[in-house]
């Protein structure tokens, strides 16, 4: 199978892609770039400068927001088609939180200057980053009002 | 299953919508049985007890009762949810007829009968209008047109089933016994609405005002009415329909009444009439009815009924007889409920979804009433002498009316679906300023006013140029009126759009803002100025002409090439000449960079092998000025342009696009040059792509056409082509457009058909073949997309704009009602319709009547056709699905 068009069936099960073509994604694929972490590595620590963001292809994600980035209290997990480190890139701060590898995982990065191409170039993508953006506020919420109690 | 494919095509049902429609339809034939025996046993035992002469004391009986019950209607209608108020109103109205049940064994032939004609009066009204806007809940504007007639064919077949019912046991059961089954029907209703909606949030919020009170809420109907004029159409003409039919009723019910004196012998008349009636609407319906509103529309079904009405009437005041009066209770029961009440459920998705619960409700509680009434009044001024031919022509002069309201129905229902699609889809009102005749210079100062406010750059930039496309000659003392006010940084980009307009005395505002020290600004400063002969500045000349910096030189060296200082101009071309020949990267980009803002001639042979240049920066700086220079055309003129379009840098590609747009092209090359940029993988080549994209545009008719043709699968060079040819002076432009439109339409059923054949073939399930089947869809949607951005661009105003939006909507029930409105469209309605029908195809997978190309060929030939004639990306998909990897690579 051509690695191309399986990066563009890939890309269009991904939430953050879910408003672009097919066409478009595959001028999209060319611009990712794979990466791979070992279980126990960490993407990112909170803190960080956001430079990527990163789509996953294989594996498992635990993000954690506790400032101690060696704790492993995670507030999400995050698998296959799913991305992180966007918000860096959205609003140009800090990451917000720590990103543990909890099994060997393979994903495909997006750095900062082509995500802003991208988002100029297709519109659509800032609605599928919405969406993704309210679905991991809803899913924070039960886990707040936990913290509250 | 292919017994269930053929069932679904002949009922028109799509995917995911059997159980909805077989849900709906055991309601439907329930609810039919029961109206039908009731009706026809209602009917009978009054007309047989009271006579026709006791109707007018009914009328307004029912009115009186109509009028609390349907402002308790109107109360809860927006309030609670469909189906529990479904559930209230049936439980209500079980206990109704039971207890008229209950009271005719006590006192038969009195009191009971006169309850349970007025419980029917009552119930048929608020039943039939509660059970059509239950099914707007489950189904969109489209959706209904396709499948309610269905449903309403079933409640027929629920009528024939009454009828047959009591053709055969009317002559054996006691008429009042009637009463209980139709209450069993009703109980029978609630069990399966009940059933359907266990578990459901049972409240919905109000979905607009406040409204606490019955009152309130038909105030707030009223309001509407004054807010639509459909509202108000559809009232007026339900008020005009109950006095016909009261009429109607009157005439019909004096002739039958002298033929059957007996109850049981009209009761058996009434079922068998019912049943035959009744079976006939069933076929008209189930396999008629909702093509000939597909084929006709509804408008002109809309007028089926007050025709009908007009004739029935017409006939009856020539002679009121016995075959009249039956042609008059065909029109009552048979035309009305199949055909008119059928289509008048419709209208109501013309009104926003927060009106229509209240314009139901105003309907029911004042309308209906009022007409009972007025018939009331009517019939007990008519002298009981009278003949009843002459009380006829009174119902059609009415009917005559009836008829006009329609007409004006169907012109209201238009503008109400335009008004709610512009309610529901944004588009850009920018035209809107325009059209207005441009900006006056007060509020041109103040929209420069907002380039203070902002810290972005790219917006203060917008502003600018908004201020130069709608009031150009206030844009320059605009902008310069707040241009010592801006950030450094911004001063320096608007520096050249302000000399550009020469306002008076910019040159000495520039002057002094460049005196803060900042070297950008002192560069583009300098180069301006000394372009303009600014004394200041000229003074200043030689100065920076020998000063260290590699940029401030190349500036001021490039001013002075272009002021008229001709003693300056030998000392500027050798500084010029001689940055660039320095080898030092940073004094030629200096050189450069001065030279690309204000290109000039006489430094071209230097200019020329930096073309091929391996830094970018320096290249894409060469393309642009050897571009824009006079004497750029050469032999090798398509060399450089082909080498740098093909260049790894995104700098160089977009430099390259642009230098092709200064460049003469007699040919198809230059259209395939701006198709490639606009597919580029960097934004900044496809922007500089789309920005130049005019200088490749044909001149002439033909030529428009053949290109239109040739890169009609070129979807982003399709749109930068159909607006640029809208926007052309070009004669036939709009028939080349419309043609266009054809070829587009052409292309997606055939997108689709092939889309089908794979389904069909059953290899849809292999990822490859799935995939391939998404990327057909694709295509046809941006086919169909296509010949919609071209009736945008033929300046149909902003109604096809809307109309575009609310088509590429995900929200089915504005996709439903864009489309509803986009088929009354004066000018292309058939286009619509076939729109219409390959959207189905395309969202809801519904199989196309069709050939493939290629006739009887199969998926093979299909296939091939897309490779020829499909998108790069469709001829890239197949060629993966086909497993050609090399191809597909």
């Amino acid at each position: 199978m051509s690695l191309h068009f399986e990066r563009v069936m890939l890309l269009s099960k991904v939430p953050l892609f879910g408003y672009l073509r097919t066409d478009q994604l595959s001028r999209l694929a060319p611009l990712l770039e794979p990466v791979a972490w070992p279980r126990g590595e960490r993407v990112f620590d909170q803190g960080d400068i956001g430079l990527e963001l990163y789509i996953i292809t294989n594996g498992r994600v635990g993000i954690s927001i506790d400032p101690n980035p060696k704790r492993q209290v995670f507030i999400s997990q995050l698998t296959a088609g799913d991305s992180l480190g966007e918000m860096a890139l959205i609003d140009h701060e800090r990451r917000s939180a720590t990103a543990h590898v909890l099994e060997a995982t393979q994903a495909l990065a997006l750095d900062n200057e082509k995500f802003q191409g991208l988002l100029l170039s297709y519109p659509e993508l800032g609605i599928g980053m919405l969406r993704a953006l309210s679905q991991r506020l809803r899913a924070l919420n039960p886990i707040l009002m936990q913290q509250e109690k | 299953m292919r017994l269930r494919t053929r069932l679904f095509r002949l009922l028109m049902l799509h995917q995911g919508e059997g159980r909805i429609v077989l849900f709906l339809s055991l309601i439907a034939a329930l609810t039919g049985f029961g109206l039908s025996i009731g009706r026809a046993s209602s009917d009978a035992l009054f007309f047989t007890q009271y006579g026709a002469d006791n109707l007018p004391l009914m009328f307004a009986l029912i009115a009186l009762v109509l009028v609390p019950l349907s402002l308790g209607y109107a109360a809860f209608v927006d309030r609670i949810s469909p189906y529990r108020l479904f559930n209230h109103l049936l439980l209500g109205f079980a206990a109704m007829v039971g207890m008229a049940w209950l009271a005719m064994l006590t006192v038969v032939g009195n009191l009971g009968i006169a309850l349970y004609f007025i419980a029917y009066g009552v119930i048929s009204e608020l039943l039939l209008l509660h059970f059509s806007h239950y099914t707007s809940y489950f189904f969109d504007a489209q959706q209904a047109k396709r499948l309610f007639p269905s449903v309403m064919a079933i409640f027929r077949l629920g009528a024939i089933l009454g009828g047959v019912f009591l053709g055969v046991a009317g002559s054996t059961i006691a008429p009042y016994n009637v009463a209980l089954v139709w209450a069993l029907c009703l109980i029978s209703v609630l069990g399966l609405v009940a059933w359907r909606h266990r578990g459901e949030p049972i409240y919905t919020p109000i979905k607009r005002g406040r409204a606490s009170t019955p009152v309130q809420m038909l105030r707030e109907g009223l309001m509407f009415s004054h807010q639509s004029r459909l509202v108000r159409i559809i009232a007026l003409g339900v008020f005009l329909l109950v006095l016909l039919l009261s009429v109607q009723e009157y005439l019909v019910g004096s002739i039958f009444a002298g033929y059957y004196p007996d109850e049981h012998q009209l009761t058996a008349f009434f079922g068998w009439f019912s049943a035959i009636l009744n079976t006939c609407l069933l076929l008209l319906q189930l396999f008629v009815f909702g093509r000939l509103l597909r084929r006709f529309g509804l408008k002109t079904m809309n007028l089926v009924y007050p025709v009908t009405t007009l004739l029935s009437f017409g006939l009856m005041a020539l002679s009121a007889g016995y075959l009249t009066a039956v042609l008059g209770r065909i029109n009552a029961v048979g035309i009305l409920p199949g055909v008119r009440n059928t289509v008048s459920g419709f209208f109501f998705h013309a009104l926003p979804g927060y009106m229509q619960g209240r314009a139901h409700a105003l309907i029911a509680a004042l309308v209906l009433p009022s007409g009972l009434l007025v018939s009331a009044l009517f019939l007990w001024w008519v002298p009981k002498d009278l003949p009843l031919e002459w009380v006829s022509g009174g119902g059609f002069a009415v009917a005559l009316l009836f008829f006009w309201v329609k007409l004006k129905k169907n012109a209201a229902y238009a503008d109400s679906l335009v008004e709610l699609v512009s309610q529901s889809v944004f588009v850009r009102d920018g035209e809107a300023v325009a059209e207005s005749g441009g900006l006056d210079r007060v509020t041109a100062c103040q929209l420069a006013g907002y380039m203070r406010e902002t810290d972005s750059s790219v917006t203060m930039l917008n502003y600018a140029d908004l201020l130069v496309s709608l009031a150009r000659e206030h844009a320059g003392v605009a902008m310069l009126s707040v241009y010592a006010d801006l950030p450094v940084r911004q001063q320096d980009q608007l520096l050249a759009r302000i000399a550009r307009l020469m306002p008076a005395g910019w040159e000495s505002v520039a002057w002094d803002a460049a005196q803060c020290g900042d070297a950008h600004l002192a560069e583009t400063t300098a180069r301006l100025l000394l372009a303009a002969g600014y004394p200041g500045a000229l003074a200043h000349a030689e100065t920076w002409l020998e000063t260290g910096s590699p940029r401030l030189r190349a500036a001021a060296a490039v001013g002075c090439l272009h002021g008229d200082a001709a003693d300056l101009k030998p000392m500027a071309r050798a500084t010029l000449e001689a940055l660039l020949q320095s080898g030092e990267p940073d004094a030629q980009l200096a050189a450069l960079g001065a030279l690309a803002a204000m290109p000039h001639g006489d430094l071209l042979p230097l200019i020329r092998p930096m073309l091929f240049s391996e830094q970018a920066r320096m290249r894409a700086f060469a393309l642009d000025i050897w571009s824009r220079c006079p004497h750029a055309g050469g032999d090798d003129t398509r060399a450089i342009i082909d080498d740098a379009l093909a260049s790894p840098s995104c700098l160089v590609r977009a430099a390259a696009i642009r230098a092709a747009a200064h460049l003469p092209s007699a040919d198809l090359s230059g259209l395939d040059r701006l198709s490639r940029a606009l597919r580029d993988q960097d934004h900044r080549v496809r922007l500089a792509a789309q920005t130049c994209a005019s200088a490749f545009m044909p001149k002439h008719a033909d030529a428009w056409a053949a290109a239109l043709e040739h890169y009609g699968s070129d979807f982003d060079l399709q749109q930068v082509m159909i607006a640029a040819l809208a926007a052309s002076g070009v004669k036939r432009k709009a028939s080349i457009l419309n043609q266009h439109t054809a070829w587009h339409v052409g292309h997606a059923r055939k997108t689709l058909l092939i889309r089908d054949c794979i389904a069909e073939s059953g290899d849809q399930d292999a990822p490859q073949w799935a995939f391939l089947m998404q990327v057909l869809r694709e295509e046809a949607r941006r086919h169909l997309d296509s010949v919609l951005y071209i009736l945008c661009s033929l300046g149909q105003g902003r109604e096809m704009s809307y109309i575009r939006g609310g088509l590429s909507s995900e929200d089915r029930r504005l996709w439903a009602q864009t489309m509803e409105s986009a088929m009354q469209h004066k000018q292309h309605s058939h286009l619509f319709y076939e729109l219409a029908i390959l959207y189905e195809a395309e969202r809801d997978g519904v199989a196309l009547s069709g050939v493939l190309p290629g006739g009887k060929a199969a998926l093979r030939d299909g296939l091939a056709w897309c490779q020829a004639y499909g998108s790069e990306w469709l001829a890239e998909s197949v060629r993966y699905s086909l497993g050609d990897k090399k191809g597909a690579t």
